[in-house]
């Protein structure tokens, strides 16, 4: 008996014991039994319910057959996409909130299915079914917990209120009549109109169940400052250079602003054209509501201040993790700094703060590129696009010439490694950023101090001659050099001369890894010319197709959810889901049945495959989408370094491969006839970061049944015999 | 020649054989049958019918259709390259349309010979199938191409294939029938070779069966075909009885197989 006992402490230690976040943070992750809608098939529960639409009486149910189809996999896609969270710590913390919040109405409590979502914007929504998923950037921004219930009680009410079809059935009526004349804006401008008389319903509805509580109904109120100043961090701190600076490196003031620029308040703007109304008139309703009524004796935290407060941190740290992900790295930066003044010893902040720095040295050398595809489309945005205390740091990354970058980058890095060698992450942004300082022309001289004549030379001069005088020498001289100069006083004017002083003194590691001074290089100071991706042999046969062979040998992958789509112009709705579902499925079979044909061996990781007990699949798919997130936000042939998850190392050497097949088939006919098929294959390589096998082709065809045997037996039997 | 062609296909299929995925799901060997057809224009008939391979002929403006059968072997040797063997058999005849310059006994006539003879053709055909870069053989759009062996044997009936005409006795001025049916030999055989190009689509449906379509030509004979239409011959003998079907026979085997569609149906067998 003790001794189960002694089990279900233990299991409930593990299931509820919360992050040392003071220590490091792990990022969130689904646990548990996982819910129906991972495991029901898709195609019965929109069966059932159109069956339940045709028993009412209604005039558009065609519009709302296409809603439910159309809704019910979209909500698959949203939960098994691995972004939702089941059974984590803020799902299980919402659900608390949400407990309190339908304190009295518990039919409407069991009918909701609340999840977190994964994704750093700033938002929250619901749908028809009783879905309501809430954004980690909305939990990172929120002020109290009363402000989440107010969120909370408003997309319920969207819910109750059934907003959501409601919604799509208007703007198909609008799209349907309103063109008549109508210019589009118009017919946007009407939609809107629509969308904000739901949103103004919801917020008074969602406040009447909010009323319900003994929250503070000012909270309510201040909700919508937290939606209004949604682009600005979660927190307004000042951003000073000092943390980048130690005993022997002082950041010049030149690189700074000497004030930033205030906040712009436009929660009065032009709104015609917004599917919610603007803020100020949001504010001026709820506080209408609030009027005279009594809330004195009313609480910002029902549940817990300190889990709220504990909650919002693990949302703060997984939001660093997600601006990493769509390689947003100042925002990235700025919340892992906040983050490191609350949390100093944070090794997870820490190792942010080193990849964000790694990140950006590689940005400046233009081994990091954004593309019209990328989140950050025309790259990191200029300082003057940027309000308030972060648009300093945005000036300080526009203003520091690169390679001062990435010797500022190395400093803090190596320093971290130093502090966390057992951390493999940061050892390795260390050596990478070693090997950007060695393709400069920058080696040990530059860091050399020698007594200068009192005579004001310009510091790029005191550089040269520095280097021609100590070109000669080896790399202990040098080294030497530096301790017999150790105590003498530093006057050289170039700032950043002495940074590594107490490195090369103290820290064998760091004088073994340094490199030497590179010639080759010398002669452009933008240097990194050879740090570049590896060449692939790519061939572009046409625009209607194109291939990698596979240049190592391949012995297994990890098929990762075969993907099927049906698009038809000429039908009323485009988008073929259900019949798309089904030939997903059977391009399953296909796959796997190519795959054994030829003795290949795959493992399937798909959200569509789970069993309720798996959550850990669904952990696993989330790491490998993560990934590719990351790397699609940049152009195929790029190699970014993917630095929004260290767990893909686990992955590998669970499924034992560092192969993942993404594979694929469209089939289009567009309305004036023309069938176009494309497939898809493409394997990457999770663990060097490179497309290893391609094969993309547009058949002007349909997507016949020896078409795709033909193509995806044809995959497998090159990765078969690749050399 | 035999050994020189096996050590040939050898050759060619170790080319390709380890390139790349060859076969539809490793099925690379089929075997099939196709119909080829195309409009008889030349010589087709004498009898003015309208079946196929027979019927219609110029002078009566009726449609008539050559058919051939075929029976292939092939053999996918990579994503792109099949290497295939065929026999093609086809039975027709030649309407008789030359005139030859005959000796009835007593004076020299022109004549056209009444009937037709008929004509047995095989043509083996050693050729490469060569699929779009998008598919994978033996599945997709193709081109053809290799070198064919047409043989012939031709037969013919005396009553239906001969020359009537009526004599003039110079010394007493009798008229009477005249009956010439000697053409040589009742059965010839001849050889000839061409090149054989075409394109073609094939599907495969269940996995097994594999449905071909497409056109091919004879090269020599689509050449020769503004020859033939215009009745100019180069550098043969002047046509007489003995000489007859040899003279004719050629023009009505490129007739045959200069340009026809088909319809295959194969299988795949490993």
């Amino acid at each position: 008996m003790i001794k189960y006992l002694l089990l279900f402490v233990l299991f409930a230690e593990a299931c509820f014991a919360q992050q040392n976040l003071k220590e490091n943070y792990s990022p969130l992750k689904s646990s548990g039994t996982l819910p129906d809608v991972f495991t029901q098939n898709i195609r019965n529960v929109i069966k059932d319910d159109i069956t339940e639409l045709n028993k009412q009486k209604d005039n558009n149910k065609s519009i709302k057959r296409t809603y439910l189809t159309e809704t019910n996999y979209e909500i698959e896609k949203i939960i098994k996409s691995g972004n939702a969270l089941v059974n984590d710590e803020i799902t299980n913390y919402l659900n608390k909130v949400a407990d309190v919040v339908l304190k009295n109405n518990q039919t409407l409590r069991n009918e909701l299915h609340i999840y977190t979502l994964k994704s750093p914007v700033v938002n929250a929504y619901s749908y028809d079914k009783g879905y309501v998923f809430i954004n980690i950037g909305l939990i990172a921004q929120a002020e109290t917990e009363a402000q989440l219930a107010y969120i909370l009680s408003h997309e319920i009410s969207h819910y109750t209120k059934k907003h959501h079809i409601n919604g799509y059935v208007e703007n198909k009526k609008i799209e349907r009549n309103g063109y008549d004349g109508k210019s589009k804006t118009d017919v946007l401008i009407e939609k809107c109109q629509y969308s904000k008389e739901k949103e103004s319903e919801a917020d008074v509805e969602g406040f009447k169940l909010f009323e319900q509580t003994n929250y503070n109904l000012k909270q309510a109120e201040k909700s919508f400052d937290v939606l209004q100043y949604a682009h600005l961090p979660f927190e307004l701190v000042e951003f000073k250079k000092t943390f980048f600076e130690t005993d022997n490196y002082v950041i010049p003031n030149g690189y700074f602003l000497k004030e930033v620029s205030s906040i712009r308040n436009n929660s009065n703007e032009d709104d015609t054209k917004h599917t919610h109304p603007n803020t100020a008139k949001r504010k001026v309703t709820i506080a209408e509501l609030i009027g005279t009524r009594d809330n004195s004796t009313r609480v910002n935290y029902i549940v817990s201040k300190e889990e709220f407060e504990y909650i919002r941190d693990l949302a703060r740290m997984e939001l660093c993790r997600l601006y990493l992900k769509r390689r947003d790295y100042p925002n990235a930066l700025y919340a892992a700094y906040i983050l490191a003044n609350k949390y100093p010893k944070n090794q997870y902040v820490t190792e942010v703060i080193a990849k964000c720095l790694y990140a950006i040295s590689l940005y400046g050398k233009g081994t990091i590129k954004y593309n019209s595809d990328s989140y950050l489309e025309e790259g990191i945005p200029s300082h003057s696009d940027i309000e308030s205390y972060p648009q300093q740091l945005y000036y300080f990354i526009n203003k520091m010439p690169n390679n001062e970058w990435t010797m500022m980058s190395l400093n803090y890095v190596f320093r971290a490694h130093q502090k966390y060698p057992d951390n493999k992450k940061l050892a390795s942004y260390s050596d990478s950023l070693f090997k950007l300082i060695g393709q400069t022309n920058w080696g040990i001289p530059d860091f050399v101090r020698v007594k200068k004549k009192p005579v004001a030379v310009k510091d790029t001069l005191v550089v040269d001659s520095l280097k021609s005088k100590n070109d000669e020498k080896s790399k202990t001289d040098l080294i030497a050099n530096i301790q017999k100069e150790n105590n003498s006083k530093a006057i050289d004017t170039t700032y950043y001369k002495e940074i590594f002083t107490d490195l090369f003194m103290n820290a064998p590691e760091f004088v073994s890894k340094f490199p030497s001074p590179n010639t080759d290089n010398a002669a452009s100071n933008s240097g990194f010319s050879t740090y570049r991706s590896k060449s692939s042999s790519i061939t572009k046969k046409s625009k209607n197709e194109e291939s990698i062979k596979a240049q190592a040998k391949i012995e297994k992958v990890l098929l990762l959810e075969p993907f099927y789509l049906k698009v038809d112009d000429q039908r009323p709705e485009e988008f073929q889901y259900t019949e798309s579902d089904e030939r997903q499925e059977k391009f399953i079979e296909t796959v796997n049945d190519c795959a054994k044909r030829i003795n290949f061996e795959t493992v399937t990781l798909d959200p569509g495959l789970v069993t309720a007990a798996e959550a850990e699949k669904i952990n696993d798919y989330s790491v490998i989408n993560d990934w590719f997130a990351e790397k699609f936000d940049a152009d195929d042939d790029d190699k970014n370094p993917i630095l929004n998850t260290n767990e893909i190392d686990r992955v590998i050497e669970k499924y034992g491969t560092q192969y993942v097949l993404k594979i694929g088939i469209v089939n289009y006919r567009a309305k004036s006839g023309i069938k176009r098929t494309y497939y898809y294959s493409y394997i990457y390589d999770i663990k060097n970061n490179e497309v290893v096998y391609k094969r993309y082709v547009i058949f002007r065809d349909k997507d016949t049944k020896d078409l795709i045997n033909a193509k995806v037996y044809q995959t497998f039997y090159e990765l078969k015999h690749s050399k | 020649m035999r050994f020189k062609i096996i050590i040939f296909i050898i050759i060619v299929s170790n080319t390709f054989v380890f390139s790349q995925a060859p076969g539809h799901l490793g099925k690379r060997f089929s075997l099939g049958y196709a119909f080829h057809t195309s409009p008889s224009v030349f010589n087709a008939n004498a009898k003015n019918e309208t079946i196929l391979g027979r019927g219609g002929n110029s002078e009566s403006g009726n449609v008539a259709f050559n058919a051939i059968h075929e029976l292939s072997l092939e053999y996918a040797t990579s994503s792109r390259w099949e290497i295939c063997f065929s026999a093609r058999y086809y039975k027709t005849i030649c309407d008789n349309a030359e005139h030859i310059s005959v000796d009835n006994g007593y004076n020299l006539q022109s004549s056209r010979p009444n009937g037709y003879y008929n004509i047995r053709g095989l043509t083996y055909t050693l050729y490469f199938k060569y699929y779009g870069k998008r598919y994978v053989a033996p599945w997709g759009r193709y081109v053809m191409f290799g070198p064919a062996i047409n043989t012939s044997k031709t037969s013919y009936d005396s009553n239906i294939m001969n020359i009537k005409g009526a004599a003039r006795n110079s010394f007493n001025y009798n008229y009477r029938d005249t009956l010439l049916s000697d053409f040589g030999p009742k059965e010839q055989n001849f050889v000839g070779v061409n090149l054989m190009m075409g394109m073609g689509r094939s599907r495969i449906i269940a996995n097994r069966v594999i449905l071909d379509y497409g056109v091919t030509i004879h090269v020599f004979s689509v050449i020769s075909g503004l020859f033939d239409a215009g009745d100019i011959r180069f550098g043969g003998n002047k046509i007489a009885m003995n000489n007859y079907i040899e003279s004719t026979v050629k023009q009505r085997v490129r007739g045959v197989n200069r340009f026809n569609a088909f319809l295959k149906v194969g299988i795949l067998l490993f």
